[in-house]
């Protein structure tokens, strides 16, 4: 074969290739509820996700009522004599002040048990938790430090089970009680757990986590919704087969029509970023060349799988079925929305089978310099993927009649 | 080597699980000529039409088209090249105008028509901005027509090109289609209308239940199987139509559903009718001789009536 020849056809599959894209997207940007329902749909995941999973714990900021029933009054000066006071400090200070670590708040409840009970003061005032340092507690803190074989002086905390929250109060007040055993009554403490956040996901927030996350589902989905629809109409108004009797191939019209779908995956992510950029102070410093190619290939991916699916199931409703009994699972096990870590460990083994997983797993290693040397096992399977799936979807779809 | 058939096809049969809707069939068409498949519903028309084009699997025999074997994917590729179709349910882009669509099809290939030239062939100049949802189902058709002819092919394929048109529009579509004709294009087309037929083909093949009842000119089926020709004795009054039976009982009259009197025309008939209604002075509207159609023909080799063309289609 003759260069001229090869350059000859190489033109004539552009020509193809650009005329079956450049028809999709005119139809398509002149039918008003696709355009609408492709670009809706990211914006109502990032800002659902992100208000629900995202902003709360960050921004919400806990009250903790106390009352303080102690009254010992032995040199008062000296907070280290008198264990109420020092334990209030070290809650948050006195009254009304801001502990930094939890947005926590005090506020002195200011009740007498002796005509409410604990319980029922925070039944009446709706009030969620409750420290209550009972009377002579500091005494008889000042007594066990020099008698052993003292009871323990306990505080007393109260909480409704149903706010979540519960816990981190708790944890919070647990670890105020262990330091003052420590510092102030000498008691060592002989384990202890000190955390400190792993360097993975150091300075993502919850929003970092989910833009990656959700611009993979909603190209994974609307690319294999997209495929399977445009190949199952096709077929069905004839236009595939008129399409059949002219020279195209049908790797051309593939590539068309991946190509469209890898574009709108790209429009999908910049107004993805971008929503999360403006409602929720999306990081975008995490925004990396690679993700381009990781778009692409995922693209490719998902819109290979709906030409296979589209094969194998020919009735337009049947294989948006088929679609959305993959497409779904695969949202929510993956680990684009939710950690794989958080899953049982079976659910962990599926979730390995799902396209979508090494895909967020690449999209979300080139957001952080420190797992950037992560991100080439799982960008060399999407790569794989998007090769494999996008010729076995040319190959496998079937342009004559049975 | 100069191919002289367009198409050949040997023992060309297709089955659908235990239907058989094309029953070993075997014919063969010239190039150049206009080749009319005349058939009713279902009698396999389209199936054979799309194993030719290369969309359809076939269950066994042999088909080429232009000199090309349709079994080898290389002889395949290129008849897509050279041929021109306009499918029985067309459709193409729903959003995009007629002139988007005839230049989305005329890029699928190598070497293509001006789409203009195409538009004015098939008279949509008006609509060329008319998006393809938004055009009548004639104008489709129209439009499709011009859609199979981008490539500028060599043998054109219209299944059922006319079903559907206004009589003025199926005129205006046989224009085109003899025009193809005088540019030496091969025409293979299907039909229900045995006027269409009549009036465009160079060989008619009736086809019944998948099997070719016969194949050759209009003018060769109807003598082989047309019979005489008739005379047709028109009348307007109940009185009239039962004097005249009585008169022509010997002839052995007809009543065809007009309420006319249709009698064979043997040698010399004509004159002794005409004698005999005028001596009883008999008030007919009109008397004619007709020659046998198609659908006589069709009539004759099936047992069926085909179908009763539309009273719009006038001479
Ligand atoms: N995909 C199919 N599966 C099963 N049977 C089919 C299929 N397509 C066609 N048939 C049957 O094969 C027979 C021939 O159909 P075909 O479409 O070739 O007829 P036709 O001559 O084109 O009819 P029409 O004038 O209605 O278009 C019919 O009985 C039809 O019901
Ligand atoms: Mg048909």
């Amino acid at each position: 074969m003759t260069k001229e020849n090869i350059g000859e056809k190489i033109r004539i599959s552009a020509r193809r290739i650009g005329a079956i894209f450049s028809s999709t997207a005119l139809g398509w940007i002149r039918t008003g509820p696709a355009l609408f329902f492709t670009f809706i749909y990211p914006i109502v995941m990032i800002l659902l996700f992100g208000y629900i999973f995202g902003a709360a714990p960050d921004d919400s900021m806990y009250t903790l009522y106390y009352l303080n029933e102690d009254t010992y009054q032995v040199d008062d000066q000296l907070y280290s004599n008198n264990p109420a006071l020092l334990l209030l400090q070290n809650l948050g200070l006195e009254n009304e002040t801001l502990s930094d670590e939890l947005n926590l708040r005090l506020v002195d409840a200011n009740f007498s048990t002796a005509i409410l009970s604990p319980e029922n003061w925070t039944k009446e005032n709706d009030v969620p938790y409750l420290l209550l340092i009972p009377s002579g507690w500091s005494a008889a803190v000042n007594e066990s430090k020099t008698n052993v074989t003292a009871p323990k002086a306990n505080i007393e905390f109260y909480y409704d089970p149903s706010y979540t929250s519960y816990f981190e109060i708790q944890s919070l007040v647990d670890n105020v009680l262990q330091e003052l055993n420590l510092n102030e009554f000498g008691i060592p403490t002989l384990i202890a757990i000190e955390t400190t956040t792993t360097p993975e996901r150091q300075s993502l927030d919850y929003i970092d986590f989910y833009v990656p996350g959700i611009i993979m589902v909603t190209i994974s989905t609307a690319g294999m919704m997209g495929l399977v629809g445009m190949a199952t109409e096709e077929r069905q108004t004839g236009f595939i087969f008129k399409l059949a009797a002219t020279p195209i191939k049908k790797w051309e019209w593939a590539t068309a029509h991946l190509f469209w779908q890898a574009v709108m995956g790209l429009m999908v992510a910049v107004l993805t970023v971008l929503t999360g950029w403006i409602a929720f102070d999306f990081n975008m410093t995490t925004i990396h060349p690679l993700m381009i190619p990781i778009l692409i290939f995922g693209s490719m991916t998902f819109g290979g799988l709906g030409l296979i699916i589209a094969r194998f199931v020919k009735r337009p409703e049947a294989a948006m079925a088929a679609t959305m009994s993959f497409v779904f699972p695969q949202m929510f096990l993956s680990g684009a929305l939710f950690p794989p870590e958080t899953l049982p460990e079976y659910l962990q083994i599926i979730a390995k089978f799902f396209p979508l997983y090494y895909i967020s797993e690449a999209m979300r290693s080139v957001m952080l310099e420190s797992t950037f040397s992560n991100v080439w096992v799982p960008l060399g399977v999407t790569i794989a993927m998007g090769i494999v799936f996008f010729i076995l979807g040319s190959i496998l779809t079937v342009w004559r009649k049975e | 080597m100069k191919e002289e058939y367009a198409i050949v096809i040997k023992n060309l049969v297709k089955k659908y699980d235990d239907l058989i809707a094309v029953n070993d069939i075997s014919f063969k068409i010239k190039i150049g000529e206009i080749f009319a498949f005349l058939g009713p519903n279902g009698a396999g028309k389209t199936t054979t039409v799309e194993i030719l084009e290369g969309i359809r699997k076939k269950t066994s025999g042999q088909a080429f088209v232009l000199g090309l074997n349709i079994d080898k994917r290389k002889d395949l590729e290129k008849i897509k090249k050279i041929i021109g179709t306009l499918p029985q349910e067309f459709n193409t882009h729903e959003n995009l105008t007629v002139k988007e669509n005839l230049r989305f099809w005329s890029r699928m290939y190598a070497y293509s028509l001006p789409v203009d030239d195409l538009i004015a062939l098939v008279k949509l100049e008006e609509k060329t901005k008319a998006k393809f949802k938004n055009l009548s189902g004639g104008l489709k058709k129209r439009l499709g027509i011009a859609i199979s002819l981008v490539n500028d092919p060599e043998l054109v394929f219209l299944d059922e090109p006319t079903t559907g048109l206004d009589p003025r529009a199926r005129r205006e579509t046989w224009e085109v289609i003899e025009g193809l004709k005088s540019q030496g294009k091969t025409v293979f087309l299907t039909t229900h209308y045995m006027e269409e037929a009549q009036v465009l083909a160079d060989t008619v093949a009736i086809i019944h239940k998948g099997k070719i009842m016969d194949i050759g000119s209009p003018t060769q089926l109807i003598d082989r199987h047309g019979g005489e020709n008739r005379i047709v004795v028109r009348c307007n009054d109940q009185e009239t139509r039962d004097k005249i039976h009585d008169l022509l009982f010997n002839f052995g009259p007809l009543e065809n559903e007009d309420g006319d009197i249709v009698i064979s025309s043997k040698k010399g008939a004509l004159s002794k009718v005409v004698d005999l209604l005028d001596e009883n002075e008999v008030a007919y509207s009109d008397i004619i001789t007709q020659r046998p159609t198609l659908e006589d023909v069709f009539l004759s080799l099936t047992g069926e009536i085909l179908i009763i063309d539309e009273k719009s289609v006038e001479d």
